[in-house]
């Protein structure tokens, strides 16, 4: 793949549209996962001794020869927010407990972000199977 | 708001050339059926025969049919050979587009069409000609 | 000029499937990238040379126009994350490409067509 993936703007695999496709799907599939569980663990409550517990949130990063990968993963704060919950068996001596930083409309927009950057990739992928079939049909009767 | 970059299908084709004519069947005199009496007349076939093939003789382009047809063979052959490598490209993963290989394999199809029909053409005439009373 | 099957018209049409297929590439990656930061959507242009080679007289049988293609980002505005990526504009450039493939798909096979009528096949 060497020297073809190193070609300027012309991407020049058969199907690179169904790999373009396929790659931000991928990405935004798990950033979709990663949000899932941010939800999940919205009130997952750690001891004021350790970290509290870190949201994920994948970096992406555009593929030169084409689509989107992603490249790393940032947390959110470790320190999260002190909570106060004395019954907890967590607690600390006055009585707090650390909360994950997680803002539940934040992670909900961000879902629907990433739900419609999914499917719009979904749609290119119906789009080469129209062209692919289109160019199959060239001096077919 | 418009696109920026992306013409109309219409602008494009509007700027083609005219779409050609079949010169070469003309020219050589040989004909299938819906030409022939036109292209008879181009080349003054004088034996009277209805499909006008010239074998050996001068054709209106003044090349000598028998070249003509080697030379049509020789592309015919490149045309195939064409689309053979590109169907090899794509059977290990390495062609760039589908439409690549479609196009020449429609390419190398009528041209294959065009050759055989001359020869089943040239044939007729020569058979023809061969029968007559002398 | 026997058994030039492929003419001046198939290398432009041929020539302009390439550059379609270039866009959609192009517009894929743009779809692609709607959510990376710093992302800049990008567009090509082929029509103008192919149609500057044709007004020129430069186009022949059994060769392809050489055709410069060019690349410029587009100037949608920036909105989150530094992303310019305008999804609707680029989901329509989708569909329009992919129906002007077809229509010089169709154009191809159909000028390759009218040979194999006029040999009576």
């Amino acid at each position: 793949m060497g020297a073809r993936s190193e070609a300027s703007t012309r991407m020049s695999n058969a199907f690179n549209l169904l790999r373009v496709a396929d790659e931000a799907m991928g990405a935004h599939q798990t950033w979709m996962d990663a949000l899932g569980d941010n939800i999940a663990n919205v009130n997952t409550y750690q001891p004021t001794s350790g970290n509290a517990f870190q949201a994920q949130y994948p970096i992406f990063q555009a593929d030169p020869s084409g689509g989107v990968r992603v490249a790393g993963v940032a947390q959110s704060d470790p320190q999260g927010r002190e909570v106060s919950m004395p019954d907890s068996p967590l607690a600390d001596a006055d009585g707090y407990v650390r909360a994950p930083d997680i803002d539940m409309s934040s992670e909900m927009s961000q879902l629907i972000m990433a739900q419609r950057g999914y499917e719009a990739s979904v749609d290119v992928t119906k789009t080469a199977q129209t062209t692919y079939n289109a160019a199959l049909s060239i001096g077919q009767k | 708001m418009s696109v920026s970059g992306i013409e109309s299908v219409g602008a494009v084709s509007g700027a083609l050339p005219a779409m050609p004519t079949m010169p070469s069947l003309d020219d050589v005199g040989s004909t299938a059926q819906p030409s022939a009496a036109g292209a008879a007349d181009a080349t003054g076939a004088t034996t009277g025969a209805t499909t006008g093939a010239q074998t050996g003789a001068q054709s209106a382009s003044g090349v000598e049919f028998g070249n003509l047809l080697t030379d049509g063979l020789d592309r015919l052959e490149g045309l195939q050979n064409t689309s053979s490598g590109l169907a090899v490209q794509a059977a290990t993963g390495d062609s760039t587009s589908i439409h690549d290989y479609t196009i020449a394999a429609a390419e190398a199809s009528t041209a294959t069409q065009l050759a055989v029909s001359l020869r089943n053409t040239g044939l007729q005439a020569f058979n023809q000609i061969m029968s007559m009373q002398v | 000029m026997s058994f030039a099957v492929s003419d001046a018209v198939s290398e432009v049409l041929h020539t302009a499937l390439d550059g379609l297929t270039m866009r959609q590439n192009v517009t894929s990656n743009n779809i692609a990238n709607v959510d990376t930061p710093n992302f800049r959507a990008s567009s090509i242009d082929f029509e103008t040379s192919l149609r500057a080679a044709i007004d020129d007289g430069e186009v022949s049988d059994n060769a392809m126009p050489s055709v410069d293609v060019t690349t410029t980002p587009t100037d949608t505005p920036v909105g989150a994350n530094n992303n310019n990526v305008d999804l609707r504009k680029e989901e329509v450039a989708m569909v329009q490409t992919q129906y002007q493939y077809q229509v010089l798909g169709q154009a191809i096979g159909d000028h390759y067509r009218l040979t194999q009528i006029a040999t009576g096949m």
